[in-house]
């Protein structure tokens, strides 16, 4: 996932072995744990969501109703999809984290790179 | 010679009088400029937010979306950043643009054609034509745009933003008001026309008539935007306001290319079209507000002067004032009109030349 600014974006692999609907649910989750997604924000349409990721609307579909079965966000018919409020990542843990990614990025290192060493470290 | 007193005093009233007129003249150009100076940082400011501004340096170095991994690589200071627009969705946004605009000169013509074809009604005709231009300007970018995912490669990777596109993501709500606002408002004063208008010789609704109290005469004059006129071209603003909307719609949903190295480039053909879409469609109403009340205002004047022949001791002199009112009226608003379509123009030659910036 990318985060910053105003714009947080999904990102989604084909060559990975996550399902896609995996992948867009791990992500939002995420993001809503790292405080990147705030309870009451709007999140795309299905539809949206969809003809950017050239997907099919079901796979979006999909991962909006295990979140919503989760209850990281709330759906309701012709309304869209809202973030409910839930238990954030601690944020000690977070600038830890962006003090591990920008390590990272300054070492030259893949993201599956860094990944992998702290998995290890684990 | 020796002039008398009388004729110094008188004398000098009279050139004191002279340029006490000039003065005020002066005074009232100072005023006039200094109201439509304001009018144009006010429609300027009003109709532009900072969050929206196209002029939002072109970010690098983020987090990179392609599967290669590797870092991403700052660029040197100094060093030119790449036209983040390049090969992006831009080339698809200008040829739509360039067809929407060719469909609306081309509609443009084809409709003063048929009204010469058909002299009877050819000012009628001829009246509807930038409307019906607009509106065919407005069709086209409400037309579903080529998918950007072919020509851009969306790959293995793709990216997508979670904000929510509508179309007051890419203009303040209160300008996305302003056609419909300008839709409203025309509509009424053609309904107040439609109303005091009245039959002419032919028993067309197309003419101002001024009757005597005691029905001993009346006069008429025209062209007078009655239902003759007022009845199509409010049709014409109603599909014009009604495209405006579907082509907004269309412009916050088409779907955004799948690489994130192409987010600024979405946003700002997304901002700039949304501009030159509200701005051509209040523009052409407001030309259409112009017109209708010069026209209106011109009649009226002539009806309650008797086309010049009545002195402005005129005792009633109701008509003279409303339809000078509306001709001054009509002015200011030609004003605004040509505002609004130098900001259309102004947003679409920003859509074309897409800058490039150094750091």
């Amino acid at each position: 996932m990318m985060g910053g600014g105003d714009d947080v974006r999904l990102v989604i692999r084909e060559s990975s072995p996550v399902p896609v609907y995996e992948q867009i649910r791990e992500q939002i989750e995420g993001m809503v744990r790292a405080g990147l997604l705030h309870d009451g924000d709007k999140l795309p349409s299905v539809r949206q969501l969809a003809g950017d990721l050239r997907i099919a609307p079901g796979t979006v579909a999909k991962a909006y109703a295990e979140l919503a079965e989760q209850g990281v966000i709330e759906t309701a018919p012709g309304r869209a999809a809202r973030i409910r409020r839930v238990a954030t990542i601690p944020e000690p843990l977070l600038e830890a984290a962006k003090d591990y990614a920008g390590q990272s990025r300054r070492l030259g290192s893949s993201l599956e790179d860094a990944i992998s060493a702290l998995r290890a470290q684990w | 010679m020796h002039l008398k007193r009388d004729e110094v005093s008188t004398m000098s009233f009279s050139v004191f009088g002279v340029v006490a007129a000039l003065l005020i003249g002066l005074l009232r150009l100072v005023l006039v400029v200094a109201v439509v100076v304001l009018i144009v940082r006010a429609l300027v400011h009003m109709n532009r937010e900072p969050s929206l501004s196209v002029k939002q340096p072109v970010s690098s170095g983020g987090p990179s979306d392609d599967s290669s991994g590797g870092s991403s690589g700052g660029l040197m200071e100094g060093e030119a950043v790449p036209d983040m627009t390049a090969g992006g969705p831009m080339p698809i946004v200008r040829r739509r643009m360039a067809c929407a605009l060719l469909v609306g000169v081309a509609v443009l013509v084809m409709v003063l054609i048929v009204g010469f074809v058909v002299p009877k009604d050819m000012y009628r005709i001829a009246s509807m034509a930038p409307g019906l231009a607009a509106s065919a300007v407005m069709l086209a970018l409400a037309l579903p745009f080529p998918d950007m995912s072919d020509r851009l490669g969306g790959g293995q990777v793709r990216t997508a933003s979670l904000q929510s596109r509508e179309p007051w993501t890419y203009a303040r709500r209160y300008v996305l008001m302003q056609p419909m606002l300008a839709a409203g408002l025309l509509i009424i004063y053609l309904g107040y026309t439609t109303v005091t208008a009245s039959p002419d010789d032919f028993g067309l609704m197309r003419s101002i008539q001024l009757v005597a109290p005691n029905g001993t005469w009346a006069h008429s004059s025209g062209p007078y935007p009655g239902s003759y006129y007022s009845i199509p071209l409010a049709v014409v603003t109603l599909v014009l306001v009604g495209l405006t909307c579907a082509a907004l719609w269309r412009i916050a949903h088409v779907p955004s290319a799948p690489e994130a190295r192409f987010a600024d480039a979405d946003r700002l053909w997304r901002v700039l079209l949304t501009r030159f879409t509200v701005f051509l469609s209040v523009g052409t109403m407001l030309v259409y507000a112009s017109a209708v009340l010069m026209v209106a205002g011109t009649a009226t004047v002539r009806v309650g002067t008797n086309s010049g022949t009545w002195s402005s001791a005129y005792a009633d002199d109701v008509y003279p004032t409303l339809g000078n009112i509306q001709i001054i009226m009509g002015g200011v608003v030609a004003v605004l009109a040509v505002i609004y379509l130098v900001m259309a123009c102004s947003a679409l030659v920003q859509l074309w030349t897409s800058p490039r910036r150094t750091r």
